[in-house]
């Protein structure tokens, strides 16, 4: 490239000069700095390096189409050596963002000379300045006297003129802690004439108030412009009040608390706004409600506002989910899930709409979607009875554990409608390849559907000796527990065969199978003791130690601790092999037999 | 009382595997889905994707910069690279576009504690309509 600013930056081709040449150039390009500049650097090489860079600056807005893309080039390509120069012109520059030629390569300057702290941190004491220079404070600097009577200005001069408020809503994106020191002046711009001013100073509070609170002045005017003309200066509003809201909620602040109520009201009405953009930010605003509350636990937005309103948000919600904006749909389902918590009575009555959205192909955040129907299924079953078949044709596609969850669910009401799973319920939980997270939820719904009908389940124990075959490991206790309950000795069964296998190694048992089993029929976890206690006196150390867990859990059982008599002795030959958890399950087994022995 | 947050916390630092995640969603632009993970799977060995109707979600494994989408030859019109961690429980994200063939960074927002990357996806789906969730 044969730029004069690049060729200056290129006087230092050597890759190991450029550090320096970057370091040269940033110190003598601060303006407060200039005259300052070190020794190796004498002032026509300052002046050199200026000048080309005011003249590239200048470049970009020259009528001709190439130079002005060129020139947003050869500024990109100079922000990765010398980032602070062009931070300090980041006003001039943010203009720029406006036409399409040099949008992106000027994004791409701002993006990356952002990422320099220290820069930021100039750019920023410069606005400050002239805040603190002004007689007259706030409205007096030059940007914003200009922007509060705006009314007869031209596009262009009222661009330059609200710039260095654009550029600062760059800069809070990033730093938005650095910012709080402008946080005044970007207030005073809301209540601007110029919809610009409004519209970048309201940005400046939706991604500063995303994470950083400095004060609330800014919380009247941001409720006023809820209801501006400019679609992206409403949508803005209401996600820099969301955040405040509950924000400030998590944190137990308590001064000046914003009204979650009016949020919530203002989120709700334009929830039907004209503007999808407004639509779908205010949507967003309902999704990222969830705070913990000091003494209250979680809090999401219901708990806030009376049953009327609620309705009303589920309502234009469920609304929301069958737009055609993609963006809605996603924030939509995103604010819908979480309210099975607090209101599943009233997103029941959605059932239909909710299974069409969860259970079609490609709809966004389906997943939020279907873990609301679960949790919602829970309480009330009945409401998704209709869709059965739809649950379980979906198991055919392997849909993760909600689909399994809504198919136990209703088994708890009618069992006959969600029959027709147990097969594929059974292959899954026998197929190698399903998930380990997968099977021990398979598990669990097989457990639950054949403690309400065990007559369904003519082969149960069969499958059950066949998985332990190709899988030993976890995600079988609730089988066991249902089995226990019907038929103890094929429970026992089964357990022992387990037992024998804990050589190998990809079988382990939990003490929680131990303790499930045993507390339903100690008759099941019985037969065996003997192989546990062979498995600890004769193991390796990694086989004798998961014997002992699994005993362990025979001690949670408070009763039949007779049953660990044998294992004592072998125990304490063996103590000083193990370590960490085995250990103190160890030394409490024994603890537990001598108090046993006392008694 | 601690929080949920302080709550998740302690559980990850001590109980659960800490972890980061990082992915790349390309916005395909005039290119189809199929073109762009063609494309990927070209520079790439079995890449783990994700197709959504408008978007391919790549699990990277390492971390991405301009400079290693330029070199995948992926030709989307647009990548977002979200990059969250367990230990930090914060997240940053990166939006690239393709310039003259290459990748040029052209907004960027960076996420707090606490947060494990939600408000950067966040951030980014407000924004521009991408996709970016670990799920």
């Amino acid at each position: 490239m044969t730029d004069p600013l690049v060729s200056f930056v290129g006087r230092f081709a050597d890759a190991d000069d450029r550090t320096q040449a970057a370091a040269i150039l940033e110190e003598i390009s601060v303006p407060d700095v200039e005259d300052a500049s070190p020794d190796y650097v004498d002032d026509e090489f300052a002046r050199e390096f200026t000048d080309a860079l005011d003249d590239v600056v200048a470049e970009l807005k020259c009528e001709d189409e190439t130079q002005r893309r060129d020139a947003a080039e050869i500024l990109y390509e100079v922000s990765q050596f010398v980032p602070t120069p062009l931070c300090l012109r980041g006003p001039t520059l943010v203009t720029s963002l406006d036409d399409p030629t040099t949008r992106p390569y000027i994004a791409g300057v701002l993006t990356t000379v952002i990422d320099h702290r220290d820069s930021v941190v100039l750019a920023i004491e410069a606005v400050r300045s002239d805040i603190e220079r002004s007689p007259s404070g706030v409205a007096a600097i030059p940007f914003l006297s200009r922007i509060t009577k705006q009314r007869d200005s031209t596009d262009e001069q009222s661009s330059l003129d609200v710039a260095p408020l654009r550029f600062l809503s760059w800069i809070a994106k990033t730093h938005d802690n650095a910012v709080e020191p402008v946080e005044p002046a970007v207030t005073a711009a809301l209540e601007a004439d110029d919809p610009a001013a409004r519209e970048y100073g309201s940005r400046f509070f939706a991604v500063t108030w995303e994470h950083y609170v400095g004060g609330n002045d800014a919380v009247g005017p941001l409720f006023a412009l809820t209801d501006d003309e400019n679609p992206r200066t409403r949508a803005n509003a209401l996600t820099a009040l969301g955040h405040r809201s509950f924000t400030q909620l998590e944190r137990n602040e308590h001064q000046q608390p914003v009204d979650v109520e009016r949020i919530v009201e203002a989120a709700t009405a334009h929830l039907a706004d004209a503007d999808n953009r407004v639509r779908s930010n205010a949507a967003a605003v309902l999704s990222e409600t969830e705070h913990e509350v000091v003494d209250e636990g979680l809090q999401c937005w219901p708990d806030y506002v009376d049953d009327e309103l609620t309705e009303l948000v589920v309502e234009r919600l469920i609304d929301g989910l069958n737009s055609k904006h993609w963006g809605l749909q996603r924030q939509a389902a995103r604010a819908v899930s979480g309210l099975e918590r607090s209101c599943p009575d009233l997103l029941a009555t959605y059932a239909d709409a909710l299974v069409e959205y969860g259970w079609t192909t490609d709809r966004p955040n389906q997943i939020q979607i279907k873990k609301a129907v679960a949790k919602t299924a829970k309480h009330h079953p009945d409401a998704f009875l209709p869709h059965a078949r739809t649950f379980v044709e979906s198991l055919d596609d392997r849909q993760g554990r909600w689909p399994l969850s809504v198919i136990e669910h209703i088994g708890t009401v009618d069992f006959d409608a969600v029959a027709p799973a147990v097969d594929l319920l059974v292959d899954q939980f026998m197929a190698p390849q399903t998930n380990r997270l997968i099977r021990q939820h398979v598990a669990a719904v097989l457990g639950s559907l054949y403690d309400g009908r065990p007559d369904a389940f003519p082969d149960w124990v069969e499958h059950l000796h066949a998985a332990v075959e190709t899988d030993g490991r976890r995600g079988v206790r609730k089988p066991f527990v249902a089995i226990a309950q019907r038929d103890p000795a094929a429970a026992a069964s089964v357990f022992h065969e387990l037992c024998s296998r804990l050589t190998e190694p990809d079988v382990s048992i939990s003490w929680t199978t131990t303790y499930s089993l045993g507390q339903e029929d100690p008759a099941a976890i019985e037969p065996a003791i003997d192989v546990l206690v062979k498995h600890v006196l004769d193991g390796d150390v990694t086989t004798a130690a998961n014997a002992v867990d699994v005993l362990y859990g025979i001690v949670k059982l408070e009763t039949h601790h007779d049953l660990l008599e044998p294992a004592r002795v072998p125990i304490e030959r063996r103590l000083d092999e193990f370590d960490g958890r085995t250990r103190e399950n160890a030394q409490t087994i024994l603890e537990t037999v001598g108090g046993t022995n006392g008694e | 009382m601690r929080s949920t947050t302080e709550k998740l916390t302690v559980f990850i630092l001590f109980i659960y595997p800490m972890s980061s995640w990082i992915r790349v969603t390309f916005d395909p632009g005039d290119r189809s889905v199929t073109t762009v993970e063609e494309q990927l799977r070209e520079a790439l060995e079995d890449p783990d994707t994700v197709r959504w109707p408008d978007a391919l979600v790549w699990k990277a494994q390492a971390e991405i910069d301009a400079e290693r989408l330029t070199d995948l030859g992926v030709e989307a019109r647009r990548a977002l690279v979200v990059w969250a961690n367990d230990t930090a429980m914060a997240g940053d994200g990166r939006l690239y576009e393709r310039i003259d063939g290459r990748f040029v960074p052209v907004d960027a927002m960076s996420g707090a504690e606490g947060f494990v990357g939600r408000d950067v996806t966040s951030y980014f789906q407000r924004e521009y309509g991408l996709l970016a969730e670990h799920q």
